[in-house]
C-alpha cells in the first residue's frame, strides 16, 4: 500500500506541478537575493554557507509540505483516503517520503546554483555529502509531514505550519549544519559524528512519532 | 450491519446529539433526515470512521469501527457532500487510485464501462476539476460500483442531478439494496425517503425524534420534526 500511496502522491504532482515548481522557485529567488545582497569577503561566505544554505532549504521545504496536504482538502480528497482501509501511519510514511522526494528534486536545482553564484569552494568527496543531505532532508520531512498534517485542519495553516515546525525542527538544523560545516572544512569524522547521531535519532523518533500519532491526527 | 450504541458528539463543547443508539440492518435503505445542523453529515462521517466521538461505540457488520484498526473501515464506503476526489486527476486515474485504495486493480477498459454504465463516457481523460456538480454525482456513483462495500454512506445522492441522472441513482441504489447491503443516505426530501427507503432516522432536538420503519411513520409528524414544530 505504501507504494501505492506514493505513486498517487507523484502522480498528482506530476499533474499539477504546484510542489516542485514552487520549491524550485523559491530556492532559486533565494539564492539570487544572497548572491546579490552579500558584500563580504569570500572565507566570511564559506563561514556562513552551510547556515545559509540549510535555512533556505528549511524555508523551500516549508513551501513544499504546505502543499503536501493543502491538495488533500481541496474537494475534500482526504476523505477518500482516510476513509478507506488504509492504515493512517502509512499514509504518514507516504507524505514524508514524498516530501523527501520533491526536496531531493529541489536540491538538485538549487545546490549547483547555490554553489556557482555563492562562488564556493566544494573540494570534498562527494558521497559524505550526501549522506548529510540525505539525513538533513529525512529530519526535516519527517518532522514537517507530521506538523503539516496537524495543521492541515487549522484555518490559519500556511502561518500556523512554519510557527509550530521550526521550534521543532530547531534541533535538526543545528546538527546538520553542524555537520556540513564540519564536512566542508574537511574534519574527521570522527569529531563530527555526534551532530550526524542526533539527526538520525531525531529522524527516527519523529518518524515512529509519526506513524504511530498519525491516526489521531487525521480525525476531525 | 451497522449499530451504533450510546453515541455522543458534541462540538465546541456544545452536543450535536447525545447517547445515540441506532441500528441500520442490511439489505435495508435508510435515510437519515433532519433538519439544518441536525448532525446529519456528522453523524454519516461518524460512521465512516472520518470524524471522532467523544463516547459509545460502533460496530460495523460485527467489527469494532476504530480509527488504528484500517480493517473496521474496509466494509464501508463514505461518498460525502464534497467530491472526495482528485481535481488535478482524470475519472480513470481517480477511480483507479480509490479502488486501489480498496484492494481492487481495474484495468481500463473496466474503468472506462463503469464510466459508460454511469453516462461519463465522453471525457474520461480531463481533469475533474472541469466537471459540473451533476457529473461528479455520477463519478461518486461509478466509484460506489467499483468498490466492493457492505455499507454504503451517501450523504445527499441526488444533489445537482438531472432527471436522467436521478433514475440512474435510483435504480443503482435499488439493485445494490437487493444484494442485501446496507445503504444508509442523508437526504431532504422526507416524502422521497417515506417511498423509497426502508427505514428512517429523524434527528431532532439532540437525540432520535423517529427511528423506526418507513411505512409506520406518520408524514405530517416527520415534517413538523423537519420544520422544528414538533
Amino acid at each position: 500500500m505504501l507504494v501505492n500511496l506514493i505513486k498517487k502522491e507523484l502522480l498528482i504532482e506530476l499533474r499539477s506541478k504546484q510542489i516542485l515548481v514552487s520549491m524550485a522557485a523559491f530556492g532559486l529567488s533565494v539564492v539570487l537575493i544572497f548572491a546579490f545582497s552579500f558584500s563580504v569577503s569570500q572565507k566570511i561566505l564559506e563561514t556562513f554557507a552551510p547556515g545559509l544554505f540549510w535555512v533556505l532549504i528549511l524555508f523551500t521545504s516549508v513551501l513544499g509540505l504546505h502543499r503536501l496536504f493543502d491538495y488533500e482538502k481541496e474537494f475534500d480528497a482526504f476523505s477518500l483516503v482516510i476513509g478507506a482501509p488504509v492504515d493512517r501511519g502509512t499514509i504518514y510514511i507516504s507524505k514524508w517520503i514524498s516530501g523527501w522526494i520533491y526536496l531531493v528534486v529541489a536540491e538538485i536545482i538549487i545546490i549547483p546554483l547555490f554553489v556557482l553564484f555563492l562562488q564556493l569552494r566544494w573540494t570534498q568527496p562527494i558521497l559524505p555529502g550526501v549522506g548529510i543531505l540525505f539525513l538533513g532532508n529525512s529530519g526535516i520531512m519527517a518532522i514537517g509531514a507530521l506538523i503539516s498534517g496537524l495543521a492541515m485542519r487549522a484555518r490559519m495553516s500556511e502561518v500556523l505550519l512554519p510557527v509550530l515546525l521550526f521550534p521543532l525542527v530547531t534541533p535538526v538544523l543545528i546538527a546538520v549544519t553542524k555537520a556540513t560545516t564540519a564536512y566542508l572544512n574537511a574534519q574527521p569524522f570522527v569529531l563530527w559524528q555526534f551532530w550526524v547521531l542526533i539527526l538520525a535519532s531525531f529522524t527516527v523518533i519523529f518518524g515512529l512519532l509519526g506513524y504511530l500519532l498519525f491516526d489521531h491526527v487525521t480525525e476531525e | 450491519m451497522i449499530e451504533l450504541l450510546n453515541v455522543t458528539k458534541s462540538f465546541y463543547h456544545k452536543p450535536l446529539f447525545r447517547d445515540l443508539s441506532v441500528q441500520f440492518e442490511s439489505g435495508n435503505m435508510s435515510a437519515i433526515l433532519g433538519k439544518n445542523g441536525a448532525g446529519k453529515s456528522t453523524l454519516l462521517r461518524i460512521m465512516a470512521g472520518l470524524t471522532a466521538f467523544e463516547s459509545g461505540r460502533i460496530n460495523v457488520c460485527g467489527t469494532p469501527l476504530k480509527s488504528n484498526n484500517p480493517l473496521s473501515r474496509k466494509a464501508v464506503l463514505y461518498i460525502g457532500h464534497a467530491p472526495g476526489l482528485y481535481p488535478p486527476l482524470s475519472a480513470v486515474e481517480n477511480l483507479r487510485i480509490a479502488a486501489m485504495f480498496y484492494g481492487k486493480n481495474y484495468s481500463d477498459s473496466e474503468i472506462l464501462d463503469t464510466l459508460s454504465q454511469v453516462g461519463l463516457d465522453r471525457q474520461p481523460d480531463d481533469s475533474i476539476r472541469i466537471y459540473s456538480q451533476g457529473m461528479m454525482q455520477r463519478l461518486k456513483l461509478a466509484l460506489a460500483i467499483l468498490i466492493p462495500w457492505k455499507v454504503l454512506l451517501f450523504d445527499e445522492p441526488f444533489t445537482g442531478l438531472d432527471e436522467e441522472g436521478r433514475i440512474l441513482t435510483e435504480s443503482l441504489l435499488k439493485s445494490w439494496q437487493s444484494e442485501d447491503k446496507t445503504i444508509i443516505l442523508v437526504v431532504h426530501n422526507h416524502e422521497w425517503a417515506m417511498k423509497h427507503c426502508d427505514h428512517l432516522l429523524v434527528l431532532h432536538d439532540k437525540g432520535i425524534g423517529y427511528d423506526g420503519k418507513s411505512s409506520d411513520a406518520k408524514s405530517e409528524n416527520i415534517a413538523a420534526m423537519l420544520q422544528g414544530i414538533a
